[in-house]
């Protein structure tokens, strides 16, 4: 396990400069720069602009010196924003948008993980076809058509949540939703697959046959190993809520890290790119490399290897 | 078990509902406090007045500080702020200003003419890049300073003679200067707290945030948290604080204009930024009052790069500006009160009017075409249209394209880029037609006119013209206003009888206002100080719930409308027989309201028929007179009321509704089911 964990970190760093490079190099290569506007701004003060943020050196050397000041752990000042630096902007973003993951993941997990499970033991039944029904609706409906919907009814029609904001416990509940309900759905055809192999396998027909009472069978026999496959999309799935949510929040007005992920890229902020792609990257890596740790303990034949 | 688990939940429900419907709507609360809650579009860049650029910004701006004189929200004239008066040279080229004595930073400090000759330089100085430097360049040797060419500020025309008293010195007359004045670009900063955060010229600097920024406006910043809010707070120390009304104002960057509409109509906002056009008609028929469509000072155009064939062709350009119906793209697309442009400079931009105008005239167009050499459009090249990626500039692209191939049979391509890559081929002339506009930073036809000069920077279309610039040239100094008029309109003429430029519609800014905002008064340049601003607190406060949704779900089961015989008027529904009156909504939990045209017309009916609409409870505004008894109330309408967690509708106070019969429609029945089979 130790092992595992050192590999993959040692993986981490090339895995990262990879990252790193290909996004400056793609955003150099994109047309239009930071400081062109509607206005147009008179070649003198364009290249006085471009000379504040060293733009005016060879791109090799702007790498450089970016990767000199990441080393430092020096994101550098956003363009769009002056005066504010990139890992500030980071910082006033993070906490929305970790909130609004973790209670989607809860929400995707919650339901999820049981309607999976409940599709798979009444396989080829009418439970199956409407929680697989609903699953497929799920993955089928982008947010930016769930979201409106949900705002209608429980906004709109039933007045019971306030249609944006991001201060009472009501506040969260229909972002949430919009973003768990898509993870919910893809976790139950996992979970449902899953189960569905386990239900077949031998060591399941020895606990009946042991005497073993339905109930255990199901949630201690079968569960654990059918989630195999929900623990290895942990990783992708955390990550993709933390970053996936810029849609989300432009709906519902929350002063998230996805809105300012998109409008960086918009308005060729290139430190701000950076910056949030790198830490994005981090994350899923990092995701990546917990999931994958979860499932090593999970499965006895990796955990006792490795002990 | 499980009773007692749904019985908890119903029960958990129902306190979470009570308590979300009970809770005090920001407007509300808002009114109350005097805390104006303002949607204001993006988030604001930077609140550096020498560095902002935008219209955001600038919104935000207008609270934190004053120049030396500003504008007064009902006409725009110029009127003091820091400057209390000021004399002008005979020869127009000098300015000297008396500060006002009561003029102080949000610290306390006194303004001074020091602080200005600060601001001016700090502005102008190459190290900082300000983009909007070029407002400052009227000034004697602005332009050289700012540009690196001169070193020594002192010969720019910035004096400080005492600390009261400010000399401006112009290199040549220029009528509109006090106007160009006003703009946010002059704005001073306090330079010890610019200084206190760094370098004076560095874009990186922090002294604009909460607790560090000193300005000397109505309002102080008080928070700025990013994608949030910014908020302003009333500063004490404003020279006229006591006529300061407001005591805070938060600005919420929603860029979404759904997200926007639906923030004011759940009582966040008290103005919107926008509304989005999908939105008008509700608006119009339901809270008419809230809704504003204020004329702007901003002309939407295409414009032609005359360095291209065919396009280099003035009769080519010609036929095509001749051959945009306009009138109809504004009345199809548009459709929020925009006026069709058949000339650049909007009309009675500080009095002045083109003369000319770019006509609508099919035949004429074809006539030009084949003058060039292209009749019927035999043997013209596919063009292309470039516009920064958006719906609506697409729609409109998309009609231009079938009326110049109907009317002339030529063929164009669109294409569209995203907004940065499009500015990028726009500077690099990379386009053959172009969609642009242009808002005008002053009331006066020259920030039009002075776009397709040859300095101007702002004019891709590579078109220039020498009498275009004499004229321009003699009516920036002339100070006879008549004399002026004229020059533009000699050079406007010019300009579309060249047609570089393809006018399209003058902008229209719609925004949506509380009713209980007053002070805010419409002009060309969406200019209101913030200080003149206040509530009207016996203005009722207008609807708490959104009711939209349940009259468009109620109106597509419309199948017919009915009128009863005496008092009722009803409607039959799609899938039972209850009758009911569906158009009627709940506008909040004690009473019921009709739209304001539906209630003209049931108005109208009751004058010729004699009926009697009944409602108890509070009535809407619009029904004051017509309190009554309630009836019964029939099963569909009850559904959406139970929908609404109002489990026994019948006979509850503020219900309107009517008794059943079958007789036959009448005349207010077929303007009803027009009204229902309206898309």
């Amino acid at each position: 396990m130790r092992q595992l964990l050192l590999r993959r970190l040692a993986q981490a760093i090339p895995t990262l400069l990879v990252i790193a490079t290909l996004t400056f190099v793609l955003l150099r290569l994109a047309p239009g720069g930071p400081f062109d506007e509607e206005v147009e701004v008179p070649e003198e003060i364009r290249a006085q602009m471009a000379a504040h943020y060293g733009l005016d050196q060879p791109l090799p050397l702007q790498y450089l010196r970016f990767l000199g000041n990441l080393l430092r752990g020096d994101l550098g000042p956003s363009f769009k924003y002056p005066g504010w630096q990139v890992h500030e902007l980071i910082a006033q973003g993070i906490p929305v948008s970790l909130e609004l993951g973790l209670l989607a993941m809860l929400v995707a997990f919650a339901l999820g993980i049981p309607a999976g499970i409940i599709a798979a033991l009444c396989h080829r039944r009418v439970g199956d076809s409407a929680v697989m029904l609903f699953a497929l609706l799920g993955i089928c409906l982008p947010s930016f058509v769930l979201a409106p919907l949900l705002l209608l009814v429980f906004s709109s029609w039933l007045g019971w949540f306030q249609p944006l904001g991001w201060k009472t416990a009501g506040d969260r509940v229909l972002p949430m939703l919009t973003l768990g309900l898509f993870y919910a759905a893809y976790i139950a055809r996992l979970s449902r697959s899953g189960m569905l192999e386990v239900l077949q396998q031998d060591y399941i027909r020895t606990a009946r046959a042991k005497g073993a009472s339905e109930q255990r069978v199901i949630l201690i026999h079968a569960t654990r190993t059918a989630l195999y496959p929900v623990v290895a999309f942990l990783g992708p799935a955390f990550a993709g809520v933390i970053s996936g949510s810029f849609v989300i929040e432009t709906i519902f007005f929350l002063p998230g890290l996805g809105t300012q992920f998109v409008n960086a890229a918009l308005n060729r902020d290139y430190t701000m790119v950076m910056g949030t792609v790198l830490f994005y990257a981090v994350l899923i890596l990092a995701f990546n490399l917990l999931a994958d740790l979860l499932q090593a303990w999970l499965q006895p034949k990796t955990r006792d290897a490795n002990r | 078990m499980s009773d007692r688990f749904l019985l908890t939940a119903l029960l958990a429900l129902c306190l979470l509902t009570s308590a979300c419907s009970q809770r005090e709507r920001p407007v509300d609360a808002g009114v109350r406090d005097g805390i104006l809650l303002v949607g204001n579009g993006t988030e604001p860049a930077t609140l550096d007045p020498h560095l902002a650029v935008g219209v955001t910004e600038h919104e935000i701006l207008r609270a934190l500080f004053e120049g030396l004189v500003t504008r007064d929200g009902r006409d725009l004239s110029v009127r003091p702020a820091v400057a209390q008066s000021w004399t002008i040279s005979d020869d127009g080229k000098v300015y000297t200003f008396a500060l006002d004595p009561r003029a102080r930073w949000s610290n306390g400090d006194p303004v001074t003419a020091s602080d200005f000759l600060f601001s001016f330089e700090r502005m102008l100085n190459p190290r900082l890049g300000s983009s909007y430097a070029k407002m400052l360049h009227p000034l004697e040797g602005a332009a050289a300073y700012n540009r690196g060419e001169i070193t020594d500020f002192g010969s720019v025309g910035v004096r400080v003679i005492d600390p009261q008293t400010l000399e401006l010195r112009l290199h040549e007359p220029l009528a509109y200067f006090l106007d160009l004045l006003a703009h946010g670009a002059w704005y001073p900063v306090h330079p010890p707290s610019v200084l206190a955060a760094g370098d004076r010229y560095d874009r990186l600097s922090r002294w604009t945030r909460p607790g560090k920024l000193v300005g000397n406006g109505p309002f102080q910043l008080s928070e700025w948290r990013l994608n949030a809010v910014v908020e302003v707070t009333r500063n004490r120390y404003f020279r006229e604080a006591e006529s300061t009304r407001l005591n805070a104002i938060r600005f919420f960057p929603i860029a979404s204009m759904d997200t926007e509409e639906r923030a004011f109509r759940s009582g966040f906002l008290h103005i919107t930024h926008t509304i989005p056009p999908h939105r008008i008609d509700w608006y119009q028929s339901n809270r008419a009052d809230a809704i504003h469509f204020d004329t702007y000072l901003g002309t939407y155009y295409y414009t032609l790069n005359v360095r291209q064939p065919p396009l280099d062709d003035p009769r080519v350009r010609l036929a095509l500006a001749m051959s945009i119906d306009r009138q109809a793209i504004v009345d199809t697309i548009l459709r929020a009160g925009q006026k069709p442009a058949f000339h650049f400079t909007p009309p009675n931009t500080a009095g002045y009017t083109s003369p000319y105008q770019q006509t609508f005239d099919p035949e004429a167009a074809r006539q030009l075409l084949a003058e060039a050499g292209f009749a019927d459009g035999a043997g013209f090249p596919e063009v292309e249209v470039l516009f920064n990626t958006s719906e609506a500039h697409r729609e409109i692209a998309v009609a231009i394209q079938q009326m110049w191939r109907r009317e002339l049979g030529i063929r164009v391509r669109l294409h569209n880029e995203e907004w940065k890559v499009y500015l990028d081929s726009r500077r690099a002339g990379r386009f053959e037609i172009l969609r642009a506009g242009w808002i005008g930073d002053y009331n006066d036809p020259s920030t039009f006119l002075e776009l397709f000069t040859r300095a101007s920077g702002n004019n891709p279309s590579g078109w220039s013209h020498d009498d275009y610039e004499k004229w321009l040239a003699s009516a920036r100094s002339s100070r006879d206003p008549d004399e002026r008029k004229r020059l533009f309109g000699k050079a406007e003429t010019l300009l579309l009888q060249e047609a570089p430029v393809i006018p399209l519609y003058f902008y229209v800014r719609s925004t949506l206002i509380d009713e209980r905002v007053r002070g805010r008064h419409a002009n060309v340049l969406d200019f209101h100080p913030w200080q003149d601003i206040y509530f009207d607190q016996a203005q009722a406060s207008p609807p708490a719930v959104p009711e939209y949704a349940e009259r468009d779900w109620l109106r597509s089961r419309i199948v017919a409308p009915t009128i009863l015989s005496g008092p009722a008027v009803c409607l039959r529904t799609r899938g039972n027989d209850a009758t009911e009156l569906p158009f009627v909504s709940e506008s909040n939990r004690s009473h019921l309201h009709l739209s304001a045209a539906l209630f003209q017309r049931l108005v109208s009916h009751k004058s010729r028929h004699g009926a009697t609409l009944l409602t108890t409870g509070r009535p809407h505004p619009n029904m004051r007179e017509e309190t009554g008894k309630v009836g019964t109330t029939g099963p569909v309408v009850r559904r959406v009321l139970a929908n609404r967690r109002h489990p026994n509708p019948c006979g509850h106070a503020g219900r309107m509704s009517l008794p059943v019969s079958a007789n036959p429609p009448t005349s207010l029945a077929r303007s009803l089911t027009q009204r229902s089979a309206e898309p």
